[in-house]
This record gives structure tokens, sequence and C-alpha cells, in this order.
């Protein structure tokens, strides 16, 4: 770690290659696609790079570095989520959670059907699910209103349930 | 919670199963962190290595020049004299006179000492040379020409790091609050504490080789942060130029 704050390219490639898959899910699933990912990624790590000397505790590089993605993956989020309308409301519907079927989907088919989601309610499921913020800090990172946050939970919950069932019934 | 979130944040991790990014990604950033690291080494480098020769002449000429001559090496000084031939330069009798500013020798020609400064008595009535000579005075001179290097180091980094904040506290920033860069600002505070602590050890201790290098590799580190600031403020303006919608209201300032 002490090598890559210094501009070891050695050391900064074996940071790189341990986290930089992680690093790539989180901005896949928040992105949706492949391209727009890499970009994020990219950036993300030469911000991480440059910061380097800043992290005081070395253990907490991980965390860190998923912050500094976190960021650019919601700064992303903030220019494509201007061009949408994301008044819709979706009411809140008390569902009673059966997932018994759901520990029966494999992780690969939720990550799949998270990153396929419709652009507004994937980042905020994404920030709000897997990130746990707040729908207070989500309304403020993309610049839109915390009922807003809530119906968009809502509308990416519903839509991921109803498409994992139907993975489930059809292919057991 | 409900649980199908709690679900999911429990086996975050088992998510991370998209296929690796391509080849070109771990390129591009190699690339770029070189070419950044040149660039953020290659403005201090003139300046490390301007610093680095006026100390290290200064220390050199205060080291290897022979010691400072005092009124009895003087009197040694006026026997040997008459032996040297008059086409050579003679060491001349040494004498201490502070207070003889513009003090002129038999030739008529004007002598301004250097506050300090070791005069020749005898140099015009033996019409060895007319011209003061100019060793005695570099004695004098290295000491303080080291202490001044020190201070003309800190001077010209300061100034440097001067220009480059109040670029900075210039500079609008229309996307976010300036408590979002909290982080470089604690940075900067951490590094003006250790400044001032190199300047007490120096007032201690004197200069050696290991705080000088710290005192150097310090101010490199507080003219990178305000670059890495200045970066970061210029990327996010350029965003907010793109997308003027994502603008505050008001732009703000940054004050470190």
């Amino acid at each position: 770690m002490r090598k890559a704050s210094r501009g070891d390219n050695a050391a900064r490639g074996e940071l790189y290659a341990r986290y930089s898959q992680k690093m790539y899910s989180i901005c896949v699933r928040m992105t949706g696609n492949r391209s727009d990912a890499e970009d994020i990624l990219q950036d993300a790590f030469l911000t991480a790079f440059d910061r380097l000397t800043q992290l005081r505790d070395y253990n907490l590089f991980e965390a860190w570095l998923r912050k500094i993605v976190v960021n650019e993956c919601i700064r992303f989020a903030k220019k494509s989520l201007s061009k949408i309308s994301l008044d819709e409301q979706y009411a809140d519907f008390a569902e009673a959670d059966d997932l018994n079927w759901l520990q029966l989907i494999s992780f690969e088919q939720i990550h799949f059907e998270i990153k396929n989601l419709p652009d507004g309610c994937r980042e905020v499921f994404n920030l709000y699910v897997l990130e746990d913020h707040t729908h207070q800090e989500i309304a403020a990172e993309l610049n839109i209103s915390v009922s807003t946050s809530k119906s968009q939970y809502h509308r990416a919950r519903q839509l991921l349930k109803e498409r994992l069932r139907k993975q489930f019934i059809q292919y057991g | 919670m409900d649980e199908f979130k709690k679900y999911l944040r429990e086996n975050r991790h088992l998510l991370d199963v998209e296929s690796p990014p391509r080849e070109s990604v771990w390129l591009n950033i190699g690339q770029s962190g070189s070419v950044r690291k040149k660039m953020a080494i290659s403005p201090l480098a003139r300046w490390v290595a301007a610093a680095c020769i006026v100390l290290l002449t200064g220390a050199a000429t205060y080291v290897l020049w022979p010691s400072k001559m005092g009124p009895a090496a003087a009197g040694t000084n006026s026997k040997t004299q008459n032996t040297i031939p008059e086409t050579q330069n003679a060491k001349p009798d040494i004498v201490e006179t502070p207070e003889k500013i513009g003090w002129t020798d038999t030739a008529g020609s004007a002598i301004s000492p250097l506050p300090g400064e070791v005069i020749a008595v005898n140099a015009g009535a033996e019409t060895k040379s007319s011209t003061v000579p100019s060793k005695p005075r570099k004695v004098v001179r290295s000491a303080l020409k080291q202490k001044t290097a020190i201070d003309l180091l800190q001077e010209n980094y300061a100034s440097i790091i001067d220009v480059q904040l109040k670029k900075l506290e210039a500079t609008p920033i229309h996307v976010e609050s300036p408590g979002y860069f909290h982080a470089f600002k604690k940075q900067w505070y951490d590094m003006e504490k250790d400044e001032k602590k190199i300047q007490a050890d120096i007032k201690l201790y004197g200069l050696n080789d290991a705080v000088l290098t710290q005192f150097i590799q310090l101010y490199q580190a507080k003219l990178l942060l305000l670059k890495q600031l200045q970066g970061e403020i210029n990327k996010m303006n350029n965003r907010a130029q793109q997308y003027p919608q994502m603008q505050s209201k008001e732009p703000s300032f940054l004050k470190m």
C-alpha cells in the first residue's frame, strides 16, 4: 500500500487486480452497462491512487475505495437522471415478504436483474439496498425528493421480484 | 428493514459476479497515473534543484573554507606578506572594523563593507594592490549565505504556495458545497502543523540533511495537494458546464 501511494505501478497493479472485479460489479449494477462502468472504474481508481496518501489506515482501503467508486457512480447517475422524469409515484404496498423462493435463485441472476432495472429506480435501489444509504441521503445525492427516492425504490423492488419470480417459475 | 432488502444486504458480497473489465481499463489507469506523476513532479523539480544547489554551495563553502582569521593571524600574515611578490594577491593585515563603513584605501576608491565584514587595513599603504582582496569577505559571507539560503528556500516555496492558494480560493465552485472538500482541508491543516514543527526543529537543532529533506518533501506535498484540489474543482465545474441543471444557484468559494 505504501509503495502504491508513492506511485509504484506494480503495487498499484496488484491493488487493481485484487479489487477491480468487485468494484466493477458495483459500477455495472449502478450504471446498467459495462462501457459506462469501465469509465467510472477507471476514474475511481485514478482518484483513489491520487488520494492514497490521505488514507491513514490501510486496513480500511476496501471500504474507502468502495466509497470513491459509489461517489463516482452517483456523479454519473446525476447526469443521466437529470434527463428523465422520476416523478412517478408508486404506492407502497405492504407485502408479506415470502422469500423462500428467492433463496433458490442464483446471485448471478439477481445481479443480472438488478443491472437491468430501468434508469432511475436502479440507482436508487443500489444505493438504498446495497450501499445502505438512507432515502434522505439518496435524495440529496441525486437531486431528487425523498418521496421520489422511496417510490423509485418500491418500483425497483416490485420489478425485481416479478422478474426473479418469472425466472424461478420458468427455470425452477 | 424489509426482508428482501435484508436478504440482499446480507449477501451483498455474493453479488459481485460481473466478469472482469477489459485490459484497456488498467492500461489507461497505468498510463494516466504515470503522466499525472510526471506532471506532479516536473513543476517542482526546478525549485527543488535551485534550492538544493544554493544550500549545498553555501554549506560546502562554509565547511571547506579555512577557518576565520583573527587578530593573531593578522600579525603573522603581515610578516609573510613582505616576502610575497607584488604581482601576487597578498594576504593583507586583517582587522575587524564593523564601524568603518565607507572607509577608503589610499588609492581613494570607496570600500563599502557588509556588516561584520573584515576589511584589509594596509592594502592601500603597502601599494600591493589597490583593490580590496575578496577572500576574507567570503569567510563571513558564506555563513550569511547559508542562513539566507534557508530563508530563500522558505520564501520561494511560500510564494508559489501563496499563488496556488489564491488561485484556488478565487475559483467558484458550481456543483458541490465547500464542505465536500473537508478531507483535503484536514490534510492541509495537518501539513501546516507539520511545517511549524519542522521550523521549530530547525531553530532547536539547526539544519541537517534529514530536516532539509523533510522540509522540501512537505512543501512538495502541499503543492501537490493544492494541485489535486484545483483539479477536482475544475473537473466538477466542467461537468456542471455540460449539465447546467446540476449547478447550484449561487457558486461557493473554498477557504483553506
